[in-house]
């Protein structure tokens, strides 16, 4: 699968050998420091996922645990197996985090790649691996640039295939989940206001902007500007909030 | 009594639609032809003078087809019209657009005789009179076969507006069920030829709405087109520059709130993107 030269086949063992990682990831650590052994020392010692190596048995054996029996991938029956194995709810965010770090193409559905890559980066093999794993990405959420990426991320995961935007209801559920994290004081409002006045589906644009707009516009709307860039449905519902009186009119 | 009077019919219009090419002067010559020919000649019942209109479908606007029931002589005038028309062009499909008649009508009234410009519904009223003293609405409803509401605004135009060649029992401003009319036995004018206005049918909101949507519909082509030229000269633009460029370029007032549906149209398109550094910029991606 991989050809390389004898000299760096040694370094590989060499490599394997001290650190006692797995050939892929000692191939990472090679690669990145264009093969000089200390380089990949730097490497490896300083980013400790590294370090956790999985064992690709494990692996696919706690793939195989979850994998429906009629396709080759994991699907529902799957994971409501694996949340009840790590004893979280299926609607807990934090497997929104978990399928971000598999970069899982749609929701309750993990092929076979996105499972084990996902957990390998991890440093996952195992379930108890996986559980003491939990609250650490739950922390990742706290993180503002990584909360931007799952927040896009959720997006693509959660629409329907083949279509370009997401089906309102969904999006409706995902703000809920994700603004209970970020403390937007006007989901509630804006859900609302997606159902009386839009009813539509919703764009990605609308979707990734909806988060700047959370981001950048203060609580009181006060820097505002409706002459900007903002999606057509975030200017209409700063007018709906003006209507119903939930800001003042300035 | 009163005599509206088909036989003194000065003129009666039609309005004819078929399905191939086709204009008003042509119309006029088709008209003209009509008159000379042998079928006009010999079949037509006297008296009355007669133009029909032939126009192209597509061409013009459409109208809801109207049913309703013809005086005998119209009826007569409408089958030769057609078996001549159809004998010269063989293969069109002629409609009759009843809603778009007019016909000027004799009316002897006990204070002096009058005559009536009136569309062909009112014709057809108006005409139920001959025979009749007092009907109600639901008498002259199925002896005309005119559309309910067609029909009450109709009414209305004879008895409830300017001039009231009708008169309505009870009185009031909306025709109603039950409610019954009789010929207007002491109407005056100072003209002696009088334009008996029909009652509008007022825009409704929805359809309001409906065609405003349709224009929008419309015009959202040219905006994408505009948007797409001056993205694909500018590369990078702002979005409160696009907007200003966008309005010189447009010849039609347009909100900026549908300026930016259409950009966000192009963004989910692909032809846009937004800067990742700043939402506030557009890209151009080719």
């Amino acid at each position: 699968m991989h050809k390389s030269g004898r000299g760096q086949r040694e370094k590989l063992q060499q490599f394997i050998m001290i650190t006692g990682a797995s050939e892929k990831v000692a191939l990472q650590a090679l690669k990145s420091s264009d093969w000089h052994l200390e380089g990949a020392f730097d490497v490896f010692y300083s980013q400790p996922q590294l370090q956790t190596h999985t064992d690709s048995r494990h692996l696919e054996e706690l793939y195989n645990r979850y994998k429906d029996p009629r396709a080759d991938m994991i699907l529902v029956d799957g994971i409501s197996l694996l949340c009840n194995d790590l004893q979280v709810d299926p609607q807990d965010i934090v497997m929104l985090v978990v399928s971000w770090h598999m970069k899982a193409a749609t929701m309750c559905e993990f092929s076979k790649q996105e499972f084990v890559d996902g957990l390998e980066s991890l440093g996952i093999d195992s379930l108890d691996k996986f559980r003491e794993k939990i609250p650490f990405m739950r922390s990742e959420l706290k993180d503002e640039q990584k909360f931007r990426e799952m927040y896009n991320f959720a997006f693509g995961w959660a629409k329907e295939k083949g279509q370009k935007s997401l089906a309102l209801d969904t999006a409706i559920g995902m703000w809920q989940l994700l603004f209970a994290e970020k403390q937007w004081p006007y989901v509630e409002h804006w859900c609302q206001f997606l159902q009386a006045r839009h009813n539509k589906a919703i764009s990605r644009d609308t979707w990734s902007q909806l988060l700047e707009f959370a981001r950048a516009v203060d609580s009181s709307l006060s820097n505002y500007d409706a002459e900007g860039a903002w999606p057509y449905l975030i200017d209409e519902f700063v007018e709906y909030l003006k209507e119903n009186g939930v800001i003042q009119k300035g | 009594m009163v005599e509206f009077n088909f036989a003194h019919v000065m003129g009666c219009r039609f309005f004819l639609f078929f399905v191939a090419t086709g204009d008003i002067e042509l119309s006029k010559e088709i008209n003209e032809s009509f008159k000379q020919s042998s079928q006009a000649r010999t079949k037509l019942p006297s008296g009355i003078e007669m133009s029909v209109h032939v126009l192209t479908t597509g061409y013009w606007p459409t109208y809801p087809p109207m049913d309703v029931r013809l005086p005998h002589e119209l009826n007569v005038y409408q089958d030769i019209f057609k078996e001549f028309y159809l004998s010269k062009y063989s293969g069109r499909r002629l409609m009759w657009q009843n809603s778009l008649g007019h016909c000027v009508l004799k009316a002897e009234f006990p204070k002096g005789k009058k005559e009536l410009a009136v569309s062909l519904f009112q014709t057809v009223d108006l005409m139920q009179f001959n025979d009749a003293e007092r009907l109600s609405l639901g008498y002259i409803k199925d002896s005309t076969g005119i559309e309910d509401k067609e029909l009450r605004r109709t009414l209305q135009s004879l008895a409830c507006g300017k001039v009231r060649v009708l008169q309505k029992f009870p009185k009031g401003r909306d025709v109603d069920d039950g409610d019954t009319f009789t010929f207007n036995d002491s109407f005056t004018a100072p003209l002696y030829r009088i334009k008996v206005n029909a009652i509008q049918m007022k825009e409704t909101v929805e359809e309001n709405t409906s065609t405003t949507e349709r224009v929008f519909q419309d015009r959202q082509y040219q905006v994408d087109a505009a948007i797409v030229r001056i993205m694909k000269t500018r590369k990078v633009l702002s979005h409160t520059l696009l907007i200003t460029e966008l309005f010189q370029q447009l010849k039609f007032p347009i909100k900026p709130a549908d300026l930016k549906k259409r950009i966000e149209s192009l963004i989910d398109r692909e032809y846009l993107e937004r800067d990742k550094n700043n939402p506030q910029i557009y890209n151009y991606l080719a």
